[in-house]
């Protein structure tokens, strides 16, 4: 993680990036339950001299490591030329501005010891990175590398109070928004959430990859606990399986029967997870009542076939 | 919904073969499934305008498949679609998509070849490439990087299988398209009801295991692109009361009896609002603070909040940005 503020170059002082580097190293070192999740080094301006020789070295470092992930994150000054985009470095000067995204994508498609590589940019003209101009400013990259960048090629990226605006969302989207019904945060979806909250007014974010897998980038609280997702295919043993319900389900009504009351708590939760709806009714408490039944949406058999299968 | 002169999808199945790889069964049904599902939305109103070519149909030669391919990538579009179900092999040079007229040493059209088109397609907004044959994740790679991707902008390719595996055909369907439909038909959709390459491709790696083929994803994009859109849980409208009700992301709506119809005191006007509440809830969008059920918060006065999802949507909403 790479957050740079204090610049005497032309493009002048930034306030948001070492925050940004922070913020991203606090979100990114735990999952939500407190489990370590990425193993961070954080070099931010404020506490390092960040040159462009100090960065070089630490990036030569990074893809010299065996690793089953690495995510590299930069937040500062970002340039661009005629042969592609840079990492503005502290001791910037005009035409040696810093670190080229070319150098950077090239390590990373080179490295064989690493299997995942995420790159993530917050920086002006961040969209060049992986885009090469021998190939008519194509992008190129070896399988397991995605990039996500806070802006188009030719644009400009914002800082908000303080923030990059990109990895304020970013952090909003780690922090749970981009999670799906098992809590887990992807590059994909942390770019469909992006996307989703920049406007075309605004910068707009680009997404690079070439995977065969969609690795969590970090776990956040499920909307249900895996304990209880796996209850679903005791209560639905087919896809196609229409529970039935009666008013001993529902806890306010006669007869009383604590078995199916328990049942239908975690009914219930599939209900608020999407996975689940009432037949026939609006809502679970009436379907119980006029003793109808309740059934799989179509999310809930994506999850029943993977609790099935064993894949999760 | 969409304007399908701008959405074009050209859809090609190969069971019939003379060549040494033997007759495929689902390549047709794969086809013929796909643009049926790619040709509306849930409503039946129109999304792609499809192009079906199956073998039973007519002969799929080598020039028959270069000339559609061509063709496809000439035309003005916002989006264009590319789908193959049938026989895929490998070379030296990367793979290919085996045509009926297929010999040893000249099968049919290449992946490179295919890829190029679409690289060079300007008048295209976006590509998606959807490959199910064997060989298939060799797509984008370029010998001249190395076997890197090679992609322009705007350009998402997703894959059946890596490029030195093969890919299966189960019950008439090959089990990639059959994955892909289940995905377009719902499974993969968000709360809009939103299915698109990159969640299409998060359900299949999901639903495939790692000791049956590995689908592959790759993409180059500025914005995430609908493929399809199925039932949304919430209406627009209905998602709009959002901001209504709640005035800040982290607003805790306070509740009481009036909230639930079968207590006292009635209140008209809250029981309404507790029912788009209890949507919200259903959608994963809300949820009880202190309780397990909204009913429960109700009785105990308790108060409901935005999950971190409806914070999302909130902002979308708020922002007018959907």
């Amino acid at each position: 993680m790479v957050g740079i503020n204090d610049y005497n170059w032309k493009g002048g002082q930034l306030y948001g990036c070492v925050n940004d580097a922070n913020g991203m190293t606090d979100i990114l070192s735990k999952n939500h339950d407190k489990s370590p999740n990425f193993h961070c080094r954080t070099l931010t301006s404020d506490k390092d001299e960040i040159t462009r020789r100090s960065l070089r070295k630490e990036i030569v470092q990074m893809f010299n490591k065996h690793a089953d992930i690495m995510l590299f994150y930069f937040s500062g000054h970002g340039s661009e030329n005629s042969i592609g985009g840079m990492l503005v470095t502290q001791d910037a000067k005009k035409y040696d501005e810093g670190v080229a995204l070319d150098d950077i994508i090239g390590l990373a498609n080179q490295c064989t010891t690493i299997k995942e590589i995420f790159i993530i940019l917050d920086c002006c003209y961040s969209g060049h990175a992986g885009n090469n101009s021998v190939v008519n400013n194509n992008s190129i990259l070896r399988k397991g590398v995605s990039v996500l960048t806070a802006s188009l090629p030719n644009e400009v990226s914002m800082d908000t109070g303080g923030q990059g605006l990109f990895t304020k969302i970013l952090l909003d989207g780690l922090s749970g928004e981009a999670a799906d019904t098992i809590g887990l945060v992807t590059a994909a979806s942390l770019y469909n959430y992006a996307d989703k909250i920049l406007g075309y007014w605004e910068q707009r974010p680009i997404f690079k990859t070439h995977c065969t897998q969609m690795t969590p980038l970090r776990h956040t609280k499920p909307q249900v606990a895996l304990s209880k997702l796996y209850m679903i295919t005791e209560y639905f043993p087919a896809e196609e399986y229409h529970f039935p319900l009666d008013k001993s389900y529902e806890p306010t009504e006669d007869p009383r029967n604590g078995t199916n009351e328990a049942i239908f708590t975690d009914l219930q939760r599939f209900v608020s997870a999407s996975l689940v709806q009432p037949d026939d009714e609006q809502h679970m408490y009436f379907a119980a009542i006029n003793e109808k039944s309740c059934s799989l949406t179509p999310l809930g058999k994506f999850y029943w076939k993977l609790v099935k299968s064993g894949k999760i | 919904m969409f304007n399908t002169n701008k959405r074009l999808a050209l859809l090609i199945g190969i069971d019939d073969y003379g060549w040494t790889g033997g007759r495929l069964y689902g390549c047709v049904n794969d086809a013929s499934q796909l643009s049926t599902m790619l040709s509306s939305d849930y409503k039946d109103r129109p999304n792609f305008n499809c192009k079906l070519l199956t073998s039973d149909k007519q002969k799929i030669t080598r020039s028959v498949l270069r000339k559609e391919i061509d063709n496809l990538f000439s035309q003005e579009a916002d989006i264009v679609l590319f789908y193959f179900s049938g026989h895929g092999v490998e070379n030296k040079n990367g793979g290919m998509l085996v045509t009926q007229d297929a010999t040893k040493f000249d099968e049919g059209v290449a992946l490179n070849e295919l890829v190029n088109a679409a690289n060079q397609a300007s008048n295209v907004k976006e590509i998606f490439i959807i490959l199910d044959c064997c060989h298939s994740g060799h797509a984008g790679n370029s010998v001249v990087v190395n076997h890197n991707t090679v992609l322009r902008s705007g350009l998402s390719i997703l894959t059946a299988s890596l490029p030195n595996q093969f890919s299966m055909e189960v019950n008439g369907n090959g089990l990639f398209t059959q994955i892909i439909l289940d995905g377009l038909n719902g499974g993969a959709a968000d709360t809009l009801g939103v299915v698109t390459a990159a969640s299409l491709y998060n359900y299949a790696e999901k639903i495939l295991d790692f000791w049956q083929q590995r689908p592959v994803f790759k993409a180059h994009c500025s914005e995430i692109t609908p493929l399809r859109l199925t039932r949304p849980r919430l209406t627009r409208k209905e998602l709009y009361k959002l901001i209504k009700y709640f005035k800040t992301e982290d607003f805790k709506y306070p509740l009481d009896k009036s909230y639930e119809p079968t207590e006292e005191p009635k209140s008209k006007r809250n029981e309404k609002i507790f029912s788009y509440l209890q949507k919200f809830t259903s959608a994963g969008l809300v949820q009880p603070i202190g309780a397990k059920h909204m009913y429960f918060a109700v009785m105990k006065n308790k108060c409901c909040e935005l999950t971190p999802t409806g914070k999302f949507y909130w902002k979308l909403v708020k922002n007018r940005k959907i």
